[in-house]
């Protein structure tokens, strides 16, 4: 944050862009916090962003885009060292416990968080949505599994199947 | 309340949760599988298994191939296979089979069947404990006195192959046996009946390990250079259980020695006989179950990899985690000697 203003920079740490979300919210962020997504990353290169301009980003809508620039931010400064030697185990441990309160959230702005790190490729925040589903669902029947991800109720021959299946693979269900 | 459906989560972030199940659980994914059918085919398809295994790096035990003598009308060598993890049905106890080692997704065993001090069939049956495929392997002119053998990728030595998927290939012919033998060291009053000196072999880098039957010395077999070495093992008041590896691939042997696992990895991986340490020592009754006998308590197997000994006790075997300390009781019978697989 202190960095020295450096003329150009691809991600200089005083250099900010502008992010516009589907709802018109306007948020100012750093430029090396942005980059952490590839979509991003792209647009900032070439100079993008700046000024009066701003990104739209017409898939996020501004409750989402705060929470994904929340995670951007806290993780920049380690991946712009990017996994460096001088990353201590207290930085990584404090990273760890900011992902897990992170992701202690209601499940459907999970879902959202889902598809909008998939959308602005944020390679991290990807990951850590994923696992975090992934311990929602993984004790789970394949019909608990459908109800958690807010599946549409199965057709009746889609339950035959399904049955047929789990008679078949009972093993998986001792 | 009303989570706003995840149906139309495309396949790679489908991929990307499902990775992160836990691999030690298996029938979690297949319940997966029983989501819909897009799940279902991308489980069941060759590329997940693939990343799924490169996702985890390390291969977890799924199970436990224990030998043992059954005492019936006769004595007989019998194989057992006891899953370590949720695991689908298949040929568990296995009569006049026993099995010799086990790596890289595949097991040998050989055919135990006595008449009188005469071995009558000691063929040698390659098998994967998953798809039971199994390969009979061609028989030897003979048996010396002595021998033990290994089983592992054929890929090994040329360093081409990681192992995460070399047991998933179609045909069993894609792995390679290693017999060793060596003269008696003393007279045996069965010269062929291969008695309880057989212990599991380690393979460090490109050295497979055997522990020869007194137990002083290691046999070292270089799978590229075909040379074959000796390492003295150092006296000690007790004598190894069986060889370990470490991470950084060094050669090493673990013992229960009254009341405490000691762990030996060599210092270097020179071919020289000094550099051995001790180097841990685990005592057992902080471990394991209060009031677990703990007099003929042995290191029974050895998972490489994931750092797991397996330590037999008069009530059963319990899997220690070199690194968190974590104890699980895994098997009440008791067998000889254990095959992580």
């Amino acid at each position: 944050m202190a960095a020295p203003e450096s003329g150009d920079g691809n991600n200089g740490a005083a250099r900010m862009v502008t992010l516009i979300s589907s709802d018109n919210t306007r948020f100012e962020v750093e430029a090396a916090a942005a980059s952490l997504s590839q979509t991003l990353q792209l647009t900032i290169l070439d100079g993008g962003g700046g000024g009066g301009d701003g990104i739209p980003l017409p898939n996020v809508d501004s409750a989402t885009l705060s929470k994904v620039l929340e995670y951007c931010i806290k993780h920049a400064p380690a991946a712009a060292n990017g996994g460096a030697p001088n990353a201590t185990a207290v930085d990584r441990a404090e990273l760890e416990r900011f992902d897990n309160e992170f992701v202690n959230i209601d499940q459907s702005v999970l879902y959202s968080l889902i598809m909008a790190a998939h959308n602005l490729e944020i390679e991290g925040l990807q990951s850590l949505v994923a696992k975090k589903v992934a311990d929602m669902i993984k004790g789970k029947s394949p019909m608990e599994i459908r109800r958690t991800l807010g599946f549409p109720d199965p057709t009746p021959e889609e339950q035959a199947e399904m049955n047929a299946h789990m008679l078949e693979y009972g093993w998986a269900y001792e | 309340m009303a989570a706003p459906p995840l149906v139309v989560l495309v396949e790679s972030m489908v991929e990307e949760i499902l990775l992160r199940f836990p691999p030690d659980d298996p029938a979690s994914l297949v319940r997966a599988a029983l989501v819909c059918k897009p799940w279902c085919r991308l489980v069941a398809g060759r590329g997940f298994r693939r990343r799924f295994r490169e996702f985890h790096r390390t291969p977890p035990v799924l199970g436990l191939l224990c030998n043992s003598m059954d005492k019936g009308h006769f004595e007989e060598d019998v194989v057992r296979f006891v899953p370590a993890a949720s695991f689908p049905p298949t040929q568990r106890v296995r009569l006049n089979y026993r099995a010799i080692d086990a790596r890289h997704g595949r097991v040998l065993l050989r055919c135990m069947l006595w008449d009188c001090d005469d071995l009558l069939n000691g063929e040698f049956v390659v098998r994967d404990p998953i798809t039971h495929k199994e390969r009979v392997l061609p028989s030897l002119p003979r048996y010396p006195d002595r021998w033990s053998a290994a089983v592992l990728c054929a890929a090994t030595a040329s360093g081409t192959c990681d192992h995460l998927d070399c047991s998933g290939g179609p045909f069993l012919g894609d792995q390679q046996c290693i017999f060793t033998s060596w003269w008696s060291e003393q007279r045996v009053q069965h010269p062929s009946k291969p008695a309880h000196w057989l212990w599991p072999s380690v393979l460090v880098g490109n050295e497979l390990c055997f522990l020869l039957p007194r137990r002083t010395r290691i046999l070292k077999y270089n799978l590229l250079t075909r040379e074959i070495s000796m390492v003295v093992l150092p006296s000690l008041s007790y004598k190894p259980d069986l060889l370990t590896a470490t991470e950084d691939g060094r050669s090493g042997f673990a013992t229960v020695h009254k009341s405490r696992l000691y762990l030996w990895p060599r210092e270097d991986a020179s071919g020289d006989n000094e550099g051995w340490t001790e180097r841990r020592v685990i005592k057992l009754q902080n471990l394991l179950p209060v009031k677990t006998p703990l007099r003929s308590a042995a290191a029974a197997g050895f998972a490489a990899g994931v750092g797991i000994v397996f330590v037999r006790t008069k009530v059963g075997v319990f899997s220690i985690d070199l690194k968190s300390q974590l104890v699980r009781k895994c098997v009440m019978v008791v067998g000889r000697t254990l095959f992580p697989t």
